[in-house]
């Protein structure tokens, strides 16, 4: 063939193809290739081919999207945005779109985290609950069989009616996590409760997030400024906390702050996160924070670095004490019909005892002292009905402990170089507003409440309490619920009065029977140095006389007397096995107590793994609900952005149908409450009685409710909330702050600027609790400093505190999150010990004490301190070839924390019980040799 | 070889490994190829030039089929886009260090994308051999033949 | 210069909380289609100093170090870039019921494989850091693509499948032509490039180019809660991004020494005094440990990236002083941006 032909051929052919292609270029069949032959001479800025750049820009895109956020007790509640396509939600996205507080401060925008960027993962995933189970095998070990409904409740009905008819209603124990996170979720099962007469448990005092310094020192169950206030402080001391690592979506508040000038100090035993973007670290031994405010409340007090006219007006440091007794000088020792709950200042100018206004007795609700100029050292001789007596003032008596709180010792104590202790004092006491921002690191130890009130005492001292940009505010667990009045109307129809609640470390002790192994311990602990005297009189003895004066509630009544137990345990919207402390000895113990555990949730957990009843729960992207924090003042809304996946229900129609079942056994009794008043129960009626006639049969009717019945919530609906997120516009009595326009929420407000008293029995922040075990037994009556508790048998302290992969136990079985850690669970030790113990980064070792074990894989590091080793929280037990992250804990009651009887001291669900601290314990470490 | 309706390429050669895997970023697999110019007699040798294309069939031991490709010079060589030139189908193995491939497609084009063969014609045919594995080649990265002749009788 | 503008992203390491919410909305946006994309973070976090990922990237070179371009390590899925593990929830979470019949019943829920001897993943190393408690540090640094000015992922693909963006300077793998030959992985010192062994091409961050097309940011930097990015295109002298690189000059460049004028850039980290015993006033992370990282250009010296370094920290601490006495300052108002049209501008 002449080439000649050929080049002739060949342009006729590329002729041909050409016509060919622009012909029929949806004719696929023939689509030539010659077209894309061109060479890419410049694939800078010239390149040819982006046709296939569509691929991507189809991956994004979506047929509709919604709202929700996410009800896991992560103090988020974040806004998020969920794109759909084709019925599947498959991209979450931060809705971003928080109205602006003022525009000086950084906005809220965005928020979120990593977690919550893929909660679709549980909506679609194998961990996903798909329909009611019932076990067949024994409990734990993984035998179901699908059940309908309809038997699985009228299974439930069944045994909760006989175990009301055998035994009681207060046998039957509800337990959930926070209402916060989920208002009307939560108002679901406590509404059944109420209606039947069952025992609703704490949850903020057992998971140990309740700060008890609060409480005793304020007369609150917490009250903390939202985020943002945070960039409006000068100095911060972030303490016990690590917000980078468990406020993800507030902590830029701290990082822009501190570019904002104000200095960051972090202080914790290890070099953790929020370490790094501080302006100084202060590594403390842990346990010891107490100690370290207090040498800090020693410079204050002795180098007079503290507010004198702040301490006279909001403080009881001027109040008088009677040195004879170390009780307060009380008005009914005075006069003859005087009152015990009114107390006395030493009015200099008079040059005599005053009454203070404000306190619980006082008809004059303000702190405004007026002309009394209080003398806030000193003695004094009082003209008692009995004599003179000789009082002096809180202060003095503050004074005098503090001196125990030198620098040097306190340095001893708590390793911190003592400059560096006096140049802290100074520097928080000198630079106005500061802030301590404490968490779980602080407050999980058995001796929280001191460390609490040490803490608050710097706050107090420097007159930084009810200022914007100042305080003490804590940081754990999601508790706020603006909308209270009402959520508790929902969630309490027959009132909260007429509700059996239980705290739960309490109930949780008594019926695991700890405290057989604690006294044990006690007993064999003496001779320990830091097994010093736990407890004066056996434990056991302080729950009687706690029990019987009606400081605390224990259910089923009649437990310490003819070792009644509880029957049925109901848990929703919670792990609560998982997140046990002491968690083998519940599971030894308590478990085999009840006749029945329901778990109801959208996932597959610990508690769920070993229960008797399983029931499918709608996810966060199916049903309406409400979410709230104390880390930001808006309220959120879940939106119904799918349908019900598989056969999933929203917890308000579970307890709703539950409810049904229950009606559909025709059961009444007659219920005799503690406080002796009787209440007829019909189940018959129990339908009509939960939907209030109908009208709250829709979760979003349930949610309105809440909205309209709260002064917070005012004017808004659901559809509203849905459209963007709206700020509270007041407060009710349960805050202490108004609700300001244009400012960010902070605490105690109500007391610096109006002037108004504190629940306390002083009126005031009270730093000195005269009750007689305080005084007595324990010695507590002022912040002291008691070391963490745990015996030296084991070398290492075991610390267990929240992390960024997980909010406790839900996503710690997340293969997206799982990839971007180590894949299962770790613990973290110092190059030193690991090296001293022989193992290498990643061995699985065995960490264990006498109350239990665990296996996890190691993982060194340097920000780890010698003596220390650490866990994050929250590892579901089947994350572990042997045990469960709190196996190493027990149960440990703080016998001050049972009393009740004084002032602000009183019993209040949430709000004043013992607490499940966990963090006093100590283990060691070892290899463990697999055994294939 | 061919039976009137479809070609048979027989190759055989020495392997010390089978690297039939492109499944992590260091693996690469063996393949081979024939290059063979579309509509012109002859063309370059390297992927032949805009106007003169060629065609190459492409075997590579992950693949599920080899592929028919065409090129018009250097960096273009591209799948070609339409089904019907898909058509190649082969059968492979390995056993004791030896690869045995054997790649047949229609005599007959399935499109313009294709180059025919036509009993009794002529047409210049290039190899191309890529070692996988620890050799990892591609691309480029391999070992090419002179032009060599191919009659079908 | 033939792109016409180039987007380029600061990220303040003084704010990244490490908390993988860019990763999170780049993976679930991008990188969940198929299995062969589950070990690829074209946004990832690492803790440094440490490995990061893939694991050891930085000495595994690329196009402007290596002559035998050859012996450019390509690193393997499990053992470089971290195994993206299975899991036996089924067996271990029964949540599809299962009778009694069914004996088998794993307990454990499990990484498979199980991660052993040379296990590793993405972010293996968090928070391990160096140092010497209580002196010991780290800092986290997230990294995209580059989209660099002088890309050598680009000259690296024989195809030129690999090419940028005129109108906005995105760096893109052409998922029509790539033939999953890799060189461009080795091209790119940053290993910013990723193999999918299911498609069997290569794939890449694609500054999120749908979104930038409709003038939304790119997702890891308006999804970040640290919000410590800001976008905006090299020539915006509006944009923070502008000023803080060409303005204040306080962001750097990571690795200029790999020659691909990179357009990320970060402002690198102030951290805690060191105890030596008593607390000193010097910072804890080695500003040497910062300029083996950061630096201006290719042909800084070591000692002129450590100046630079120093100068970034003195200009940062006058100006929060300055705010701290209640002056204004301009650079600290781009670093702490109200809303995110003040972070991002495209
Ligand atoms: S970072 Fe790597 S992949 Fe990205 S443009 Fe630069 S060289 Fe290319
Ligand atoms: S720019 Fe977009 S594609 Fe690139 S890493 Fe960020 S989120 Fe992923
Ligand atoms: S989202 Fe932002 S703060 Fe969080 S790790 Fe990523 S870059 Fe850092």
């Amino acid at each position: 063939m002449a080439v000649g032909a050929s080049t002739e051929n060949l342009a006729a052919r590329h002729e041909r193809a050409r016509a060919l292609l622009e012909r029929g270029a949806q004719a696929a069949k023939h689509t030539l290739a010659l077209d894309l032959l061109e060479r890419v001479h410049e694939p800078i800025g010239e390149y040819p081919y982006r046709g296939w750049e569509t691929l991507y820009r189809e991956q994004w895109k979506y047929d509709s999207f919604g709202r929700t956020t996410h009800s896991i007790n992560c103090t988020g509640s974040c806004a998020w945005k969920v794109y759909v396509r084709n019925n599947i939600a498959f991209k979450e996205e931060q809705y971003a779109d928080y109205p602006d507080i003022n525009p000086t401060l950084p906005t809220y925008n965005p928020r979120g985290c990593q977690k919550g960027a893929n909660y679709k993962e549980y909506v679609y995933g194998p961990q996903r609950v798909k329909y009611p189970l019932i076990r067949t095998g024994e409990r734990g070990e993984g035998k179901w069989r699908k059940a309908s409904w309809g038997e699985a409740l009228s299974y439930i009905a069944d045994k909760i009616v006989s175990a009301i008819s055998n035994y009681g209603p207060d046998t039957v124990t509800f337990y959930s996590a926070n209402p916060a996170k989920f208002l009307v979720s939560y108002a679901a099962g406590a509404r059944l409760a109420n209606l039947i007469g069952g025992v609703v448990c704490s949850f903020y005092d057992w998971v140990s997030d309740l700060p008890p310094g609060e409480p005793m020192t304020w007369g609150v169950q917490t009250d903390s400024c939202e985020a943002a206030d945070w960039f409006n402080s000068k100095y911060i001391i972030i303490w016990g906390s690590n917000v980078l690592e468990t406020r993800i979506p507030d902590a830029h508040f701290v990082t822009e702050a501190r570019m904002h000038g104000t200095k960051i100090i972090a202080i914790s035993p290890e070099y953790n996160p929020v370490a790094i973007h501080a302006d100084i670290f202060i590594p403390v031994k842990p346990g010891t924070d107490g100690a370290l405010a207090l040498g800090m409340a020693y410079i204050i007090v002795n180098e007079k670095l503290y507010d004198e006219n702040y301490l006279k007006s909001f403080t009881d440091m001027p109040m008088l004490v009677r040195t004879d007794n170390g009780k307060f000088l009380r008005e009914s020792e005075v006069v003859s019909d005087g009152k015990a709950g009114n107390f006395y200042f030493w009015d200099k100018s008079s040059g005599k005892a005053v009454l203070a206004p404000g306190t619980i007795d006082c008809p004059d609700k303000t702190l405004d002292t007026g002309a009394i100029d209080q003398a806030l050292f000193g003695t004094f001789i009082i003209d008692t009905l009995s004599g003179k007596v000789e009082v002096t003032t809180v202060f003095s008596l503050l004074k005098k402990k503090l001196k125990d709180y030198d620098p040097a010792s306190v340095s001893d104590i708590t390793g911190v170089d003592a400059a560096l202790i006096t140049r802290i004092a100074g520097e928080f006491a000198n630079t106005k507003p500061a802030r301590i921002i404490a968490g779980a690191g602080v407050n999980h130890y058995y001796h929280n409440d001191l460390i609490n009130r040490s803490m608050i005492l710097l706050a107090a001292l420097t007159g930084n309490v009810g200022i914007p940009g100042g305080g003490f505010d804590h940081y754990v667990g999601q508790e706020k619920y603006w909308c209270e009045e009402g959520f508790l109307k929902l969630a309490y129809p027959l009132g909260n009065i007429k509700q059996r609640f239980q705290p739960t470390t309490l109930w949780a002790y008594v019926h695991s029977e700890i405290e057989k192994i604690e006294g044990k311990k006690e007993r064999e602990g003496k001779g320990d140095p830091e097994n010093h005297d736990l407890w004066p009189r056996p434990i056991s003895e302080y729950i009687r006389e706690s029990v019987d004066r009606g400081w605390m509630p224990l259910y089923p009544e009649g437990t310490l007397d003819s070792g009644k137990t509880p029957r049925i345990l109901l848990v929703w919207g919670a792990n609560f096995l998982n997140q046990a402390k002491g968690a083998e000895y519940i599971l030894a113990n308590l478990w085999s107590k009840l006749d029945l555990i329901v778990d109801t949730d959208f996932r597959m957990n610990t508690t769920g793994l070993y229960a008797d009843v399983i029931l499918p729960s709608s996810s966060m992207f199916e049903k309406w609900d409400l979410s709230t924090t104390d880390l930001h003042s808006y309220i959120s809304p879940f939106t119904p952005i799918i349908s019900p996946q598989l056969e999933s229900k929203t917890d308000w129609q579970i307890f709703l149908e539950l409810a049904r079942a229950l009606a559909g056994t025709k059961f009444s009794f007659t219920d005799t409450l503690p406080d002796g008043s009787t209440i007829n129960r019909d189940f018959s009626t129990l339908v009509n009685d939960f939907t209030e006639q109908g009208t709250l049969s829709e979760d979003k009717s349930a949610g309105q409710f809440i909205l309209d019945n709260s002064m917070e919530t005012k004017g808004m609906t659901m559809d509203m909330l849905n459209e963007q997120p709206r700020r509270i516009v007041a407060t009710d009595k349960e805050w202490t702050s108004d609700m300001k326009d244009k400012e960010a929420y902070y605490a105690f407000q109500r007391m610096y600027e109006l002037k108004q008293p504190l629940n306390t029995l002083t009126g005031r922040q009270q730093f000195y609790i005269d009750h007689d075990w305080f005084l007595e037994e324990f010695h507590e009556e002022l912040p002291v400093y008691k070391p963490p508790v745990d015996g030296t048998k084991y070398r290492l302290r075991f610390l267990t505190p929240h992390g960024r992969w997980s909010i406790h136990s839900l996503w710690r079985d997340a293969k997206y999150q799982l990839r971007l850690q180590r894949g299962y669970p770790i613990v973290y030790l110092n190059p030193d010990d690991a090296a001293a113990r022989e193992l290498s980064d990643n061995d699985p070792v065995e960490i264990f004490n006498d109350n239990g074990a665990i296996i996890a894989n190691l993982c060194i590091s340097t920000r780890m301190p010698e003596g220390l080793t650490l866990m994050y929280q929250g590892w579901e037990r089947y994350t572990f070839k042997k045990g469960g992250f709190q196996s190493p804990t027990t149960i440990r009651i703080k016998p001050t924390q049972l009393a009740g009887g004084y002032g602000q001291l009183k019993f209040k669900v949430n709000y004043w019980g013992p607490t499940g601290n966990q963090k006093d314990t100590r283990v060691e470490i070892r290899k463990y040799m697999e055994v294939e | 070889m061919h039976n009137g309706n479809d070609i048979f390429f027989f190759y055989q050669w020495n392997a010390a490994t089978e690297n039939n895997s492109v499944a992590d970023y260091p693996i690469f697999a063996d393949a081979i190829a024939m290059e063979i110019p579309l509509f012109t007699e002859e063309s370059i040798l390297c992927m032949g030039a805009m106007d003169k294309p060629v065609n190459i069939i492409f075997w590579r031991a992950d693949l599920p089929v080899p592929e028919n490709i065409v090129a018009g010079g250097m960096g273009t060589p591209q799948i070609s886009p339409d089904e019907a030139s898909q058509n190649i189908r082969h059968y492979q193995k390995w056993k004791d260090g030896i690869w045995d491939v054997i790649i047949t497609r229609p005599m007959a084009a399935g499109s313009e994308n294709q180059v025919s063969f036509v009993r009794g014609k002529n047409y210049r045919i290039a190899f191309a051999y890529w070692k996988g594995g620890a050799y990892a080649e591609r691309g480029g990265h391999k070992i090419v033949s002179e032009w060599q002749y191919l009659s079908i009788r | 210069m033939p792109v016409q503008k180039q987007v380029r992203m600061v990220a303040d390491l003084n704010k990244c909380l490490g908390c993988h919410t860019c990763t999170m909305a780049c993976k679930t946006m991008w990188t969940d289609r198929n299995k062969g994309q589950m070990h690829m973070y074209w946004n990832n976090v690492e803790t440094r100093p440490g490995k990061g990922y893939p694991k050891d990237w930085e000495t595994q070179g690329g196009w402007f170090n290596t002559k035998d371009k050859n012996s450019i390590l390509l690193a393997s899925i499990n053992e470089g870039y971290g195994t993206p593990w299975e899991y036996n929830y089924d067996q271990v979470l029964k949540t599809n019921g299962g009778d009694a019949s069914e004996s088998v019943s794993e307990s454990v829920l499990t990484p498979s494989p199980r991660p052993s001897g040379n296990a590793y993943a993405s972010n293996w190393d968090e928070d391990v850091g160096e140092g010497t408690f209580p002196n010991s540090y780290y800092f986290y640094l997230p990294r995209i693509c580059n989209h660099c000015s002088d890309p050598p992922c680009v000259d690296a693909c024989p195809r030129q499948a690999v090419y940028k963006r005129k109108e906005d300077g995105i760096v893109l793998v052409d998922q029509k032509r790539c033939r999953g030959y890799r060189y461009c992985i080795k091209g790119c010192p940053y290993k910013k490039i990723y193999y999918n062994p299911e498609e069997k091409i290569s794939q890449k961050c694609i500054f999120c180019y749908p979104r930038i097309e409709q003038h939304k940011g790119n997702l890891c930097a308006t999804q970040c809660v640290g919000r410590i990015h800001h976008v905006g295109f090299a020539d915006d002298t509006a944009s923070g991004a502008y000023k803080l690189v060409n303005i204040w000059k306080v962001a750097l460049r990571l690795h200029p020494e790999f020659k691909t004028e990179p357009n990320v850039f970060y402002i690198p980290p102030l951290s805690p005094p060191v105890y030596s015993p008593q607390l000193t006033e010097d910072q804890r992370i080695p500003v040497e440990v910062l300029a083996n990282l950061f630096g201006d250009t290719s042909d800084q010296t070591h000692d002129q990236r450590v100046e630079r370094i120093k100068e970034i920290f003195r200009i940062i601490r006058t100006e929060r002083e300055k705010v701290a006495k209640g002056e204004r300052s301009e650079l600290i108002d781009i670093l702490i941006p109200h809303s995110e049209a003040d972070r991002i501008k495209v």
